[in-house]
Order: C-alpha cells, then sequence, then structure tokens
C-alpha cells in the first residue's frame, strides 16, 4: 500500500473500526491519503466507502447508534480524541454532497453563512464571497445576480455553489461525496475540471460510483468490499492492473 | 456474470485474434512449402490469402474502436483490448512476410538447388513459436509465453549463420548470386517472423499478468 | 379481467368524487343557512355595541374583543411554548423511554376532551393560582389545549426540513444551534403557520373550557384587565340559544353571532394562509 507520497501525507487512518448498532460497518481500516492529490473511493452500494468518507470529517457523530475505534489523523493530529471540537474539524475538513443542497436563500447569502458565523469581519464578506465563486468556477455566471435565489440555479451550478460554500470557509480537506451523481454530462465534466483546480491547493477524497470518474481524476484510488479495504494504490496502476481479483471483477463490470 | 453482451464481444474479438493468427501460421507454412517446393500455384494462394487476413485485421481493429468507445473496458480485459490491436498488427506484418516468401517462389530460378536445411529449420522455429505464441494467447499461459520468445535466440543464431554460408556460397560460385540473394531474403523474413512472435509473447504477458516484458 | 380492472377503477372514483362532493355540499349548506338567517342582523351597530335589554337588542362588540383577547393571549402561550418543545424533542431528544413518554403524554393531551382542560383551569388557574374567573385563566387553559396540536404540527414541520439543510451547515463547522435558528427553523416556519391556523380556529370555537374559566354570562363592557371576566362569541352564541330571556325573540341575534364568529375564523385564516404563502415562495420549494 502506498504511503511515501510526493507532496506529503495528509490523512492517516489506522485500524479503523466502525459499527453501527450491532452491524460492523468497517474493519479494520488502515490507509494514508496523500497531500494536495484527488483520492478516489469507490466500491458497490453498502461497501463502506461513504460511510469511511463521513469518518473524516465525524459526520457519523450524528447517527446515534454509530460507534467507532481506531485513529484517524489529519495533518499529524488524531480527530477521534476527546479534547477535538467537531465543530473546528468539520471547518477543517469540509464535504460536498451527493444531491446539490445550496440553503433556501440568496447565491451570495449561501456562500457567505459559513464565515458570516465564523465570525468574518462584515467588510471582508464581499471579498471572501467573490473568491470563493471564482475559486468554485461559478462568478462569471452569477456576477451580477448575487442576490438571487440559489434554487434558481440549475443542479450543475448548484453544485458548484455548494463547493464555493465550502471553500469560503478555507478548509484544508474536501470530502465529495459522489457529487455528479445528479448531475448530466456536462455539468459533470465541469465539476471535475474544477477538482483537478482545486487539488493545486486542497487534498480531495471523493466518493464515486461512476468508476470512469475516479479513473479520470484521482491520482490515488481505494477499493472497498464490504467493510473492508481491499486494495489502494496509484490510480493508473488499480485501473490497468489491478491486483485483487475483487477490484479487477469490479472495475471491468463483473461484480455479482 | 454480469455484462454479457461486453463479455460476447471481447470472446468475439479474442476469437478473431486466434482465427487470424491460424490463417496467418497458414500462410507461413504454406509459403516455405512452396518455396520448398518450387510450387509456383501453392505460393499464388499466399499471396491471394494474404486478403483475407487482411480482413481480420479491418475486422480486430473495428471490434478493437468499438469496445473502447461503447464499453470503456478496464484493467484486465483493457490489457486485452490493446494487445489484440497490437497482435493484429504483428500477425498482419507476419502474412505479409508469407506473401514476400512465396514471391521469391515465383521469382526463384527452377534449376537451382532448394533451400538448404538451415533455411528449413529457420523455418520450422519459426512457424513453431508463431503456433505456440497463439497457443499461449487462447490459454493466456504466461509462462509458455516466455518459452516461446526464448526460441528467438536459436532463430538469430541460424539466421547468422545461415547468412554467413549464403555469403561463402555466393563467393565461391557466381552462378549462384542470384538465387543465394533470394534466399538471403528468405532468411531475414524468417528472423522477422520470430521477432512478431516474440512481439505476440510479450503481449501474452501483459495480458496476463500486466507486466511489460521485453522478451526479444 | 381487464374489463374488471376497468370497472373498478371507474367505481372507486365515482366513490371518491361523491365522498368530495358531499363534503362540500354540508359546508356550502352550512355557509348558505347561516348567511341566510344571519345577514340581516349585521349591522354597525351589532359588532360595535354593546348587548342591550337582557341580549335582545344591541351589539356583540364585547364578545368579539373577548374572542380576540383569548386568541392573542393563548396563541402568546402556546406558540413559543409549543415550537420550543418541538424543536427539543425533534432535533435535542435522544429516542429513548423519556422521549417516549413525553410523546405519548401529548398524544394523550391532544384526545383529551376540553371540558376536562376546563376543570384542570378552573382548579390550576383560576382557584390555585387565584388568577380568579379572568381572561388570564381563560387563555392559559386554551393554551394547554392548543399545546399539542401545535407541537405536533411544529414537530412535522421540523420533520419535513430536508436533512440535506442539516448536513449542510454542520459540515460547514456551524454548530446544531446555529444551524437549527438559522436554516431549519426559517425552512420550517410554512408548517409551524399551518399549525398554528388549525389551533386558531380551536380557540376562537370552544366553549366548555372558558364557561369553567371566566367567561361572563353577560357583561356589557369591556375587560379592564387580564384578570378580569370577559364574554365570548361561542359561550354567547350558547347563552342566547339555550337560557336567554327570550330564546325565539334573539333568533336573528344568534345567527348573527354565528356569522361573525366564523368570519372571524376565517379572517385569521386567511392571514395565516398568506403568511405562509409568503414564505413558501420565500423558500422556493
Amino acid at each position: 500500500m502506498p504511503d511515501n507520497f510526493a507532496n506529503g501525507t495528509e490523512i492517516e487512518v489506522t485500524n479503523l473500526n466502525l459499527w453501527y448498532g450491532e452491524n460492523h460497518a468497517l474493519h479494520d481500516i488502515s490507509i494514508n491519503i496523500p497531500k494536495n492529490s484527488v483520492t478516489a473511493f469507490i466500491g458497490p452500494s453498502g461497501c463502506g466507502k461513504s460511510t469511511f468518507l463521513r469518518c473524516l470529517n465525524r459526520m457519523n457523530d450524528l447517527i446515534t447508534s454509530c460507534r467507532t475505534e481506531g485513529n484517524v489523523g489529519i495533518n499529524g493530529q488524531a480527530i477521534y480524541t476527546k479534547d477535538v471540537d467537531v465543530v473546528d474539524l468539520r471547518k477543517r475538513v469540509g464535504m460536498v454532497f451527493q444531491k446539490p443542497n445550496p440553503f433556501p436563500m440568496s447565491i451570495y447569502d449561501n456562500v457567505a453563512y459559513g464565515p458570516r458565523i465564523h465570525g468574518a469581519k462584515k467588510n471582508a464578506i464581499d471579498g471572501i464571497v467573490e473568491d470563493a465563486l471564482k475559486a468554485g468556477a461559478l462568478w462569471g455566471e452569477v456576477s451580477d445576480r448575487l442576490n438571487s435565489p440559489a434554487l434558481d440555479l440549475s443542479g450543475g451550478q448548484q453544485q458548484r455553489l455548494c463547493i464555493a460554500r465550502t471553500l469560503a470557509v478555507k478548509p484544508e480537506v474536501i470530502l465529495f461525496d459522489e457529487p455528479c451523481s445528479a448531475l448530466d454530462p456536462i455539468s459533470t465534466s465541469k465539476i471535475e475540471d474544477l477538482i483537478l483546480e482545486l487539488k493545486k491547493n486542497y487534498t480531495i477524497v471523493i466518493v464515486t460510483h461512476n468508476m470512469q470518474q475516479a479513473a479520470r481524476i484521482s491520482d490515488y484510488t481505494a477499493f472497498f468490499l464490504l467493510g473492508d479495504l481491499i486494495e489502494f494504490g496509484k490510480t493508473e496502476q488499480i485501473f490497468e492492473s489491478p491486483k485483487e481479483k475483487a477490484t479487477e471483477d469490479y472495475i471491468t463490470g463483473r461484480f455479482g | 456474470m454480469t455484462r454479457t453482451q461486453y463479455q460476447h464481444n471481447l470472446d468475439t474479438l479474442k476469437r478473431y485474434v486466434i482465427e487470424m493468427g491460424d490463417k496467418s501460421y497458414q500462410s507461413v507454412a504454406d509459403s516455405m512449402t512452396s518455396l520448398n517446393s518450387l510450387d509456383v500455384g501453392l505460393a499464388e494462394k499466399v499471396i491471394k490469402g494474404d486478403q483475407i487476413i487482411d480482413e481480420y485485421d479491418l475486422m480486430i481493429e473495428k471490434c478493437v474502436s468499438q469496445l473502447i468507445a461503447r464499453q470503456s473496458p478496464t484493467a484486465g480485459d483493457m490489457r486485452l483490448v490493446t494487445s489484440c490491436l497490437k497482435m493484429a498488427l504483428d500477425l498482419e506484418r507476419m502474412s505479409d512476410l508469407a506473401v514476400d516468401i512465396a514471391k521469391i517462389t515465383r521469382c526463384i530460378e527452377k534449376k537451382h538447388t532448394k533451400p538448404f536445411p538451415n533455411v528449413l529449420k529457420m523455418a520450422e522455429l519459426g512457424k513453431d513459436m508463431l503456433h505456440q505464441s497463439i497457443v499461449a494467447f487462447d490459454t493466456l499461459d504466461e509462462e509458455l509465453a516466455r518459452r516461446t520468445a526464448a526460441k528467438d535466440d536459436e532463430v538469430d543464431k541460424i539466421f547468422y549463420e545461415s547468412q554467413k554460408e549464403l555469403i561463402e556460397m555466393m563467393s565461391e560460385d557466381r552462378s549462384m548470386i542470384n538465387n543465394a540473394s533470394y534466399l538471403l531474403f528468405v532468411i531475414r523474413y524468417l528472423e522477422r517472423i520470430g521477432d512478431h512472435a516474440c512481439n505476440i509473447c510479450e503481449s501474452v504477458v501483459y495480458v496476463a499478468s500486466g507486466e511489460r516484458a521485453d522478451l526479444n | 379481467m381487464f374489463s374488471n380492472a376497468k370497472l373498478n377503477e371507474k367505481i372507486a372514483f365515482a366513490l371518491l368524487k361523491v365522498a368530495t362532493g358531499l363534503v362540500v355540499a354540508f359546508v356550502l349548506v352550512i355557509l348558505y343557512y347561516i348567511i341566510y338567517n344571519g345577514y340581516s342582523a349585521i349591522n354597525l351597530e351589532f359588532i360595535t355595541d354593546m348587548p342591550r335589554n337582557r341580549m335582545t337588542e344591541g351589539g356583540i362588540y364585547p364578545a368579539i374583543m373577548g374572542t380576540t383577547y383569548l386568541i392573542i393571549g393563548s396563541m402568546a402561550v402556546a406558540l413559543p411554548l409549543g415550537i420550543l418543545s418541538a424543536i427539543y424533542l425533534t432535533e435535542y431528544a435522544q429516542p429513548g423511554r423519556t422521549t417516549w413518554a413525553i410523546e405519548m403524554a401529548i398524544n394523550n393531551l391532544a384526545g383529551t376532551p376540553s371540558v376536562v382542560f376546563g376543570l384542570f383551569g378552573l382548579a390550576m388557574f383560576v382557584k390555585y393560582l387565584g388568577f380568579g374567573p379572568s381572561i388570564i385563566s381563560a387563555s392559559l387553559t386554551l393554551a394547554l389545549l392548543i399545546l399539542p396540536v401545535i407541537i405536533r404540527a411544529s414537530q412535522e414541520a421540523l420533520l419535513t426540513v430536508p436533512k440535506e439543510y442539516r448536513e449542510a451547515s454542520l459540515a460547514l463547522g456551524v454548530t446544531k444551534w446555529e444551524t437549527i435558528r438559522r436554516v431549519v427553523l426559517p425552512a420550517a416556519i410554512p408548517g409551524m403557520v399551518t399549525g398554528a391556523i388549525l389551533s386558531i380556529g380551536r380557540v376562537a370555537g370552544e366553549t366548555a373550557p372558558i364557561l369553567l374559566t371566566g367567561a361572563a354570562y353577560f357583561l356589557p363592557r369591556l375587560p379592564d384587565s387580564v384578570y378580569s371576566q370577559f364574554m365570548a362569541l361561542p359561550y354567547h352564541l350558547y347563552v342566547l340559544a339555550t337560557s336567554g330571556t327570550n330564546i325565539a325573540q334573539t333568533r336573528p341575534i344568534q345567527y348573527g353571532t354565528a356569522l361573525i364568529l366564523l368570519t372571524i375564523v376565517l379572517c385569521v385564516n386567511l392571514v395565516a394562509v398568506s403568511v405562509r404563502s409568503h414564505y413558501r415562495s420565500k423558500m422556493r420549494r
């Protein structure tokens, strides 16, 4: 399993186990995720990839029956110890969801939402919003109607708005949970281009059902099956010569 | 097993390559027989037969394009698909070489001595390598592919020996120059056939293991 | 088989149509009946004047105002209390015995007959807390009566706020309370308003609880404080129709009172509906 990355390691996971009540959903996951790269998690539905993604910003805490064991470190800092402020962690590790979910507010307010609550100065917010929308590759399309409702945007624009909203909080890591599964191919390519652009400044982890998407945009790929991490390696290796038969069966579409 | 249509397309592609391999083998074998027995009729058959092999080449190319465009093969499938394209190229070249040999049968002077044993030995080796490489592809037998490719050393050895013999022959007997120079071409072609068989063996190793081996 | 299915479809559809038609017909008949009998009593004096001559003449102004006070008073208590408990129950309470017990209590409260609330209000507010028969006692009693409705409606409204909004906000490193305040509540307001609409109708129409906690039989003046007794439309109607001095003579006044009561409920509902649609259009979903 690779752990010697050109840009260094961002996330270190050792022996992570997770239970939903009695259901042991993740088994002894150990993986190192590289900095300033795109790492894709692939695997069939229910394999635990989304669950694992949600361990990285502790979104699983919202589920009462969920229990974890093991260590997750982000930039050398353990995130499952008692003294960690979850709210603070989620500022550092942003998340973009499957379904575009802008708030029912204006475009401007959506992006300003996080910085405002986190106490950004009033006169700084205009700049933050503009920068975030530019980094989210949306500025050109919305700069003349920042006060119109976010829900009037198209699905792809909404998703880029959600990315901009996450960027406005200035995270280190951005988790993408199947960000294109509700989008058409053109919007999908725009998001993919954006992700490739973002990896210069952020560490990206993306869960995707679309294997071609993983092949197109990721530097590293991890394959999950039934709660186990089966194989992790450079994307070019995983898609050309996977070592495990299960990986090969899955990425060639012969699974099940 | 899912993706039935996809699997069917892959199976078809593989069958085309194996069939093309058989045809190319037949061409090479027939061209050598025609040369050995100076059978111009058989030589004409080989020359005409090249058309079928070109058709196979085209079919394989179409099949590969369709698979890439519509099924996005990955991993082992992707290695198979790209290798089939390469192997088709090698087989097509071998068949062209067989045509070249057959053309020499047409030109060579009847009164002249038949090809001497070393040339026939080279031909046997080349045919064998071609045959074994196709068997290795059919069964994705990496070991067989490596063993087969190793035989190329012997082909090369005989090639240099024969070359020397032919040149000596020409300097001893000036009347031999015409036919011997034809035979020089023949051994050159046979040597190339061995190289193409090696390429096929490399493709087989890549399909089977993902390793890009240099067996030549 | 096929034609049978088609026939069944037709029968079911016809039944549904008839049922809906019947409901509409009943409403129209009641409305027509009340308007037909009541409109002659309506004039400016009727709604702005005190009752006179043992309630056989004059207006019903104190009763209109009494009912208005009750609506305002009970809403002022029940809305914040109900919405806050709904937020606690929906967003914070861990599922368990206690939560289950609270939910059960609310359900039972919703099913309790209103006269029982009246008796409780009499014992608790009128006697024990010493408010006496008064607007405040009656308002608090009515507030308790509509509390379960408001809690239920608010809970439903909170539950219909998409999980995605909460997740999006939490994932931005925003606390739970800020998330509720800034994202969940604004999105839930239309649903909560619906709950309020339902309860306003009840507050305006309930008779038994106010009868026991402060409604006056006859009081030809406006109450001067929240500790005063008051007149209210439904009780006034009841009095006129059952124990007035001259039931037959006051018939038009009775229908007029009913018409005013209906109009008030209708107006309040209209306001609430427009508030709801205003928020809905702001939400765009």
